[in-house]
């Protein structure tokens, strides 16, 4: 590949001096490295603290195995959650459903089946459709 | 009497203090050597992206990758190689990632016009510099690598996942539009 008058060009590329950079770029490059000098320094402490911290873990750890039994804040728990007319009432709820879906038949099929083949259906649906989509965008872009 | 060792708490004792001021030093040696090589850095992610807004961008992000490891790259005689380096590939993947692959558009033979509403410039270097901005990513990638960045044809080739020829091709084109503009203008 010949090139006529390269000499020259070559010489303008070559003489060309460096773009300038803007401005605000030197304070916004320093403002997110003094972010991260901070962060590293932080990380740095918890480093040099950490088998304090795993010991302190492992001590609060015990000490809950020891006071959980004692004190048994999950059966306060348990037992507020039982007497919750919430709860009662989502209990009758769940039933109605249950009623509801068993019982109720569409074309012979009880109504919870039927929506259950309809979900399934649609959710194999979408995986061909989607995976049909990008099968084709690939051809495309080959 | 013995002095007990402190207890280790959590907290800033004097030590992650002095840690501090260290850090504090070494923030202030970086903004010296951004200072330094912040014009390469921008213009070789300038000149390949041709747009100067996403050559901040990536002249930033050079420059975060460079103080993650600055102990090492002050220890090194090769900085200006290594910011050199990774201001391209990550202007390139830029380039690959937010615009159609230029590659596709290499065959078509490109006029470059500088639109007229841009500032008229009598400096010729300035007028150069515009031309290089203008010209297509396909010419003005490899012609960029091939004249700033001093790399080989072979080395073009390797880094753009093109074949030598598309190379060669490329860079004639663009420096044919460079000589047109430059010879109109004279």
């Amino acid at each position: 590949m010949k090139e006529p008058n390269e000499d020259w060009l070559d010489q303008e590329l070559k003489a060309l001096p460096d773009l300038e950079a803007p401005p605000e770029f030197l304070p916004k490059v320093m403002r997110s490295v003094q972010r991260r000098s901070v962060q590293r320094w932080l990380l740095s402490i918890f480093r040099q603290h950490l088998p304090f911290i795993k010991n302190s873990c492992l001590g609060f750890a015990l000490a809950m195995m020891v006071l959980v039994p004692l004190f048994n804040p999950g059966g306060a728990v348990v037992d507020f959650l039982v007497r919750s007319p919430l709860i009662h009432c989502l209990e009758d709820m769940l039933d109605v459903g249950r009623t509801i879906l068993t019982s109720l038949r569409i074309f012979q099929l009880p109504l919870g089946w039927l929506i259950a083949l309809v979900a399934g259906l649609s959710y194999l649906t979408c995986i061909l459709a989607a995976s049909t989509v990008r099968q084709l965008a690939t051809a495309k872009r080959l | 009497m013995v002095n007990a060792a402190p207890f280790p708490l959590i907290g800033i004792d004097d030590q992650d203090a002095s840690g501090l001021d260290a850090r504090m030093a070494e923030v202030q040696e970086f903004e010296t050597f951004v200072r330094n090589y912040q014009n390469m850095v921008f213009s070789v992610a300038a000149r390949i992206v041709g747009n100067p807004i996403d050559a901040q961008d990536i002249a930033q992000e050079v420059f975060i990758k460079a103080y993650a490891r600055f102990d090492e790259l002050n220890a090194s005689g090769t900085v200006g190689g290594w910011l050199k380096t990774v201001a391209t590939n990550l202007a390139i993947n830029h380039l690959n990632r937010y615009r159609a692959r230029w590659r596709f558009f290499s065959e078509e033979e490109t006029e470059v016009e500088i639109p007229i509403s841009d500032p008229p410039t009598d400096d010729r270097r300035e007028l150069l510099e515009l031309a290089i901005q203008k010209l297509p990513d396909a010419q003005r990638v490899p012609l960029v690598l091939f004249h700033f960045q001093d790399l080989s044809y072979e080395e073009i080739a390797d880094k753009l996942g093109i074949s030598l020829a598309k190379v060669k091709t490329d860079i004639h084109r663009g420096r044919g539009s460079l000589r047109k503009i430059l010879v109109k203008t004279s």
